[in-house]
């Protein structure tokens, strides 16, 4: 096993799947998969539709604005490369097109952080210059 | 068309290990420490066992894989031994492979076991577990309690309730867990704790603090299942007899998380599990008939909306329900009568076996200074996961009519 102790903020493993989702990150856009049956569209990156099965979804430039369906304010770290973060804000976003994705709200004090408040999209970057999609208010 | 689980199976005999920091055994003498206990309790040998369920959930950090492990601990007679993994239902899971075996008639006499020992790692909470490769695109950062937390700020949004208000009503939760595990002598953590004790302790995830949170443990716990009439040949007299009314499991299918049919504020697949339940159990009225219950409090949030999932609170009454002492151990229906995975303690693999212990024990009159008055049916609530994805089993259990 891995020493989380030890480790930086981790990057993800990118696959054939999610890589249109992690390179439009590096040019600074979230994206998200749109069903090619129902015209639906969903997160996270797969290669078929979770609606109805059907195959290669549409990749498309979400908005990037959102609004918060629920959060925290986490003291105690996960591991000890997020604790440097504490306290910050984990929140489920609901983005202007429908689907959902688990975040973190930045560049604002944690306390303020309510339900129903609008976000917008922005990139941290992580180790190797790797940049996560990530929310602050709109 | 099934009949369901109903009075086909009894609970030939049980055991449980004393849960909390085991440092004096590993998981095979734990697994060895519940099982002679319901060998002696259902008063076979352990050649009469004809197939068992291993539950465990860390392999990385337990016993490994596949259930050798058990079959040799437990010196079984070479008979076939499943293990399964199910997250923190993984307890369940195993009983329900004992259970439906014997449903089944394929055998005559199965056990369920679960064991896990997680104090080894010197970490207070779950340790990771290996999720692939896609997760990090939409659960990125997440940690236990901060998903759960997310719980209790929608709940606050949809009732409308003051966070001092529901702050105060998880303290209760804990305190009264904490009131009921220092009269059990196997519980982990056995000192009663105050409110103002538990509202002062330092903050995890907004808004709960260290005593919303129940740690991990070492343990075991044993289930030995039967047929009701197997049971009668074997001297167990009918009044004396536990069986299981209802036996069911409800998985996620992504549609909490994703597409905006949750509001984030219960948990849908508890819902679902429970009304199966009870239509399975024959039960119509639950908070009239259901005398007892155990639920999954791996967080006080958990337990307060699991009130309401079961339909033993109405939606937005658990808080009501908790103030008024309705749960409490003298109150009408008690929760966490053991203590609670708060603190009986969590060894993750034992802990669904450990809940049908209890309610086990006490429809027996054998649950000591925690006996509750003549209880009929008891319920247990096992959670697996997070609040938008996870794996419900839920037991009733009763005696035989």
């Amino acid at each position: 096993m891995s020493n989380p102790a030890v480790n930086p903020k981790p990057i993800p493993e990118i696959n054939a799947h999610s890589k249109p989702y992690w390179d439009g990150a590096q040019r600074g856009e979230l994206m998200i998969q749109r069903c090619r049956g129902t015209g639906k569209p969903f997160m996270y990156a797969r290669c078929w539709s979770p609606f109805d099965f059907s195959p290669d979804p549409i990749w498309e430039k979400a908005s990037g604005l959102g609004t918060v369906f629920s959060y925290t304010v986490v003291y105690q770290p996960p591991y000890a490369a997020f604790k440097a973060d504490c306290p910050f804000v984990m929140a489920i976003i609901q983005l202007d097109e429908g689907p959902q994705m688990m975040s973190n709200v930045l560049n604002c004090d944690p306390e303020s952080v309510r339900i129903g408040m609008k976000v917008k999209v922005c990139f941290e970057t992580r180790s190797g210059g790797f940049k996560i999609p990530q929310f602050e208010p709109a | 068309m099934s009949s369901g689980i109903r009075d086909k199976v009894a609970i030939l005999g049980m055991g449980c290990s004393r849960f909390g920091e085991r440092w004096d055994m590993g998981a095979e003498e734990l697994m060895v420490e519940s099982f002679t206990e319901a060998l002696t309790d259902a008063g076979i040998g352990r050649e009469q066992v004809q197939a068992a369920w291993l539950g465990s959930c860390m392999d990385e950090v337990n016993i490994g894989k596949s259930a050798l492990p058990a079959s040799m601990a437990l010196r079984l007679n070479n008979i076939p031994v499943t293990r399964v993994e199910n997250y923190c239902a993984t307890g369940t899971e195993a009983f329900r492979g004992a259970v439906y075996a014997v449903a089944s008639g394929a055998c005559d006499i199965a056990l369920a076991i679960g064991v896990e020992k997680l104090k080894d790692t010197g970490y207070g909470g779950l340790p990771g577990l290996d999720v692939g490769s896609m997760p990090p695109l939409w659960w990125p950062n997440l940690s236990a309690p901060g998903v759960f937390a997310q719980v209790a700020s929608a709940y606050m949004n949809r009732y409308k309730v003051p966070r001092d208000v529901l702050k105060r009503a998880l303290a209760e939760i804990s305190a009264k867990s904490h009131a009921n595990g220092a009269k059990n002598p196997k519980a982990h953590l056995r000192n009663p704790v105050s409110c103002d004790t538990i509202m002062a302790s330092p903050m995890i995830a907004e808004p709960l603090g260290l005593f919303d949170c129940c740690g991990v443990s070492d343990g075991s716990a044993a289930a030995i299942v039967t047929t009701p009439e197997i049971a009668r040949s074997l001297g167990k007299h009918p009044d004396q007899m536990v069986t299981v009314k209802a036996l069911q499991l409800a998985l996620s299918n992504g549609s909490e998380g994703g597409y905006n049919d949750w509001d984030g504020s219960y948990i849908h697949t508890t819902r679902v599990a429970a009304k199966r339940a009870y239509a399975e159990a024959g039960i119509t009225r639950p908070r009239d008939e259901i005398s007892m219950f155990e639920v999954h409090d791996c967080f006080s949030i958990t337990e307060l909306v699991t009130m309401e999932d079961l339909s033993l609170s109405s939606d937005g009454g658990a808080i009501k329900d908790v103030m008024d002492g309705f749960y409490n151990a003298d109150g009408k229906i008690p929760c966490q009568i053991d203590g609670g995975l708060k603190c009986f303690g969590h060894p993750i693999g034992a802990s669904g076996i450990r809940m049908v212990y209890e309610m086990y024990l006490q429809l027996l009159g054998r649950a000591g200074e925690r006996q509750l008055k003549n209880p009929r049916y008891g319920l247990t609530h096992n959670l697996g996961g997070f609040p938008h994805q996870n794996v419900v089993g839920i037991s009733i259990v009763g005696r035989y009519q």
